[in-house]
């Protein structure tokens, strides 16, 4: 089985089957992450669309430098804030009247709904909302958050907790 | 159950999986419009581009006057036929005065219609 490196190779000549082959290896982990901030299949599937359509574009120029996952993760991370910010000015703006989904799971105890949560996730500065967000919807290690940001560990673990506090004051201010 | 926790499990969506086949196909169907969509914008920019660079330089040559487009030799040979004109007239016209009317006319018109 090839790893990640030898299929950008060969699609870096032009191989199809190899991109694809790379999508099919890392659509699982990213729609599911799609899915956690956004609860609608069709959304979730649109944003990993686009993440996709960013790795086609840019692939051609990877430089190895970094892990294919690491430089997945930045690219899930940027399409997710986005995502988020534009949610938030539509929240605002009242365009979205849709009813949210009924979940499925309903022993959760839900003091927030998920529209509060991603809103109070939007208002937090960029480096704790990133570190949240891959700490909380990837449960990604520390290690790998601080790869992704270029930081280090600890100060990824400092974030993470004042990103944390501060969700939960802006959850209930907004309650 | 804390904080961290019971955010992890409002966000948690159990076990969810995309048709792998069919999340490709839309995806490339969806590259291949957004590449087509840009190729089409590229090329309507080109295009007036051109059309705007070409408007530009044909308002600005035209703006350089209409001076230009006459030639001096067609004054030269205007005066000529003016004077011989005049000769003639008087030779043939007592009245001074139609005379003087009628060059008066041909002085007042435009040069391009001579």
């Amino acid at each position: 089985m090839k790893n990640d490196y030898e299929l950008i190779q060969q699609f870096q000549k032009g191989s199809q089957s190899a991109f694809d082959e790379l999508v099919k290896r890392h659509l699982d982990q990213t729609f599911r992450f799609f899915m956690q901030i956004t609860r609608n299949p069709m959304e979730a599937e649109d944003l990993a669309q686009d993440v996709f359509i960013k790795c086609y574009k840019s692939l051609k120029k990877f430089k190895y430098k970094s892990k294919f996952t690491t430089y997945l993760y930045k690219i899930n991370l940027n399409t997710a804030n986005s995502w988020i910010r534009r949610n938030r000015w539509k929240n605002l703006l009242h365009l979205d009247q849709a009813p949210e989904p009924i979940e499925s799971d309903r022993t959760i105890e839900k003091e927030w709904s998920r529209k509060e949560l991603w809103d109070g996730i939007a208002l937090l500065p960029k480096q704790q909302k990133m570190v949240v967000m891959m700490r909380v919807a990837q449960e990604l290690p520390y290690k790998t958050i601080a790869e992704i940001l270029n930081t280090t560990e600890g100060s990824t673990k400092v974030s993470y907790h004042h990103g944390i506090r501060q969700l939960k004051e802006n959850l209930e201010k907004s309650k | 159950m804390n904080f961290e926790n019971k955010i992890k499990d409002m966000i948690s969506v159990g076990s969810v999986s995309p048709d792998t086949t069919k999340f490709l196909d839309r995806l490339h169907h969806k590259r291949e419009k957004q590449y087509a969509r840009r190729h089409r914008f590229v090329s309507g920019m080109s295009a007036l581009s051109l059309i705007l660079i070409t408007g530009f330089l044909t308002f600005s040559q035209l703006d350089i006057g209409s001076e230009i487009y006459v030639n001096e030799s067609t004054l030269v040979e205007k005066e000529i036929y003016v004077d011989e004109l005049t000769l003639m007239l008087l030779d043939y016209d007592d009245d001074i005065w139609n005379v003087y009317e009628l060059l008066e006319e041909i002085n007042h018109e435009s040069v391009l219609e001579i």
